[in-house]
């Protein structure tokens, strides 16, 4: 018999796209909890790694209004995660959060909670936006240009990180100092990092791009 | 891991081959990083079925509406008066629209434009047949045995690790998949964490739309307003009795004024909510 290789599946929570069919009958709401909980525990019977939740942090518009046909409402990810840590015992949490809006201690901490009230399933899908119309939403308004968005993004993990590791193996906090172009944090860090890391993932297209976890070497 | 498009086996090889050949460089092994294709699968009896109702879900895709919605998202500008079933606007497309806002902008919508027009021409297509054929293709359509070979395939010949499956249908989409291709691959689908982890944490209750709601706490509350004021009149609107929202809500008409902090300045910003507000404010 032909020896054959391990396939890793996983399972994107549909919502607001126009690949979602709402006119069948047996579509649902894509905001009530039933629904994440019915998909995630599909996935989780079905052997799947991980359940994926995308992002949307301004409404689309056509010619200034949202469009009739849109489907829109989409809550945010990383409370549907720790909802669903309780429902499902081994699927891995995936949420996409971008690291153009955000701070590195807050959301770091956000995720090392996941990580903790789900037993080690935390994951990250690290994307950048690049357009003043989602900025509109945040304090900050639109910022940051096509180059510092990956720059950020990468000082970005690079902090969260630097935040998990802090505390030592037998659980005591230790002292975090980051001075950087994006970030200036010092302090401790208000608990224990994730027990095997968090993972984390990017996406390719034109508006998100790969963000190494690891720094590259130095050249 | 990386998320990314799914397309023909040639090409899946040249992107796997290309990016594990970049990890040494960075000190990680082959299998550290996974490729993970975004893929719909359609799966019924027979192959000849599943075919059949894999062309039936691509036209609830792309209702007439959706078809031009597609258009308008290319060319940048209100083609509402063309017909879905007729030929394509002889127009060109609007360079460096502010048409649709909040998707991912289309590098060059003069090549997406020539591309979709030939494809009109040389088969005869409508715009809501062309649509169809350009945006809505299925990855794996067949039989449970069918669909359980070809992704094996794809990761047998080194085309990805494994895929993310993005189904058409909220929330039950996976079911056919999960009960119906799993089983009939048991040998080859061998995916999940090998140790399980106990259950913990307990949260309940309606979760909080705002990620940031310290920064906003008094706008909040009137952006919940019009949201729910919205989806009043929204559900009086006959054009939803087909989408979800006449059952939950929608933020068609009226949008929440925001005065932003001293960091933004003086000016108004004007938005929607991404999500509807709590039920009970």
């Amino acid at each position: 018999m032909t020896e054959h290789r391990q396939m890793h599946l996983a399972a994107h929570f549909p919502g607001v796209n126009s690949t979602t069919v709402w006119s069948d009958p047996r579509s649902g709401s894509q905001i009530d909890f039933a629904s994440f909980e019915h998909l995630a525990r599909t996935a989780e019977r079905g052997k799947f790694d991980f359940f994926f939740l995308a992002e949307g942090l301004r409404l689309r518009e056509y010619d200034g209004r949202v469009h009739d046909l849109d489907v829109v409402g989409r809550p945010e990810s990383l409370t549907v995660l720790n909802a669903l840590a309780a429902v499902t015992d081994r699927l891995g949490l995936a949420a996409t959060v971008n690291a153009t809006f955000n701070e590195p201690y807050e959301l770091a901490r956000r995720f090392a909670t996941l990580d903790h009230l789900s037993g080690g399933r935390a994951a990250w899908n690290v994307v950048t936006s690049s357009d003043a119309f989602t900025g509109e939403n945040f304090r900050r308004g639109g910022f940051l240009d096509r180059a510092d968005r990956y720059t950020r993004a990468a000082e970005f993990v690079a902090t969260a990180r630097e935040l998990w590791d802090s505390w030592t193996p037998d659980g005591t906090p230790r002292p975090v100092a980051h001075r950087g172009q994006h970030f200036d944090i010092s302090g401790e860090f208000t608990l224990p990092g994730p027990r095997r890391g968090i993972r984390s993932s990017s996406r390719q297209g034109t508006r998100t791009r790969a963000v190494s976890s690891r720094p590259p070497p130095p050249t | 891991m990386i998320f990314t498009r799914h397309g023909t086996l040639e090409a899946g090889r040249t992107f796997y081959a290309d990016v594990k050949g970049r990890l040494a460089a960075y000190g990680r092994g082959p299998d550290d990083l996974k490729i993970m294709p975004g893929v719909r699968a359609v799966v019924a009896d027979t192959d000849e079925e599943a075919q059949e109702h894999a062309a039936g879900i691509r036209r609830l895709q792309v209702s007439p509406q959706n078809a031009i919605l597609a258009l308008e998202q290319v060319w940048g500008r209100d083609l509402s008066s063309y017909d879905p079933d007729g030929p394509f606007p002889a127009i060109d497309p609007e360079p460096d629209s502010e048409f649709a806002q909040g998707r991912v902008r289309i590098a060059d919508p003069f090549a997406v434009a020539a591309r979709w027009r030939a494809l009109s021409e040389e088969k005869g297509l409508s715009i809501r047949e062309t649509v169809i054929e350009t945006t809505t293709r299925q990855s794996f359509v067949g039989s449970p045995e069918t669909v359980a070979a070809e992704m094996t395939d794809f990761v047998d010949q080194r085309a990805a690790d494994g895929f993310i499956l993005v189904p058409h249908l909220t929330p039950g989409g996976l079911d056919d998949f999960v009960d119906r291709v799993v089983p009939s691959s048991r040998n080859v689908v061998r995916s999940g964490p090998s140790t399980p982890v106990p259950p913990c944490g307990h949260t309940s209750g309606w979760p909080n739309p705002y990620g940031k709601v310290e920064h906003m706490s008094t706008n909040a509350t009137q952006e919940w307003q019009s949201w729910h004021e919205g989806r009043t009149a929204a559900l009086r609107r006959p054009t939803d009795c087909w989408r979800w929202p006449v059952r939950t809500g929608s933020p068609i008409t009226r949008k929440g004024e925001f005065r932003p902090s001293r960091e933004s300045g003086a000016r108004t910003v004007t938005i929607w909510c991404s999500a509807p507000g709590p039920r009970t404010a």
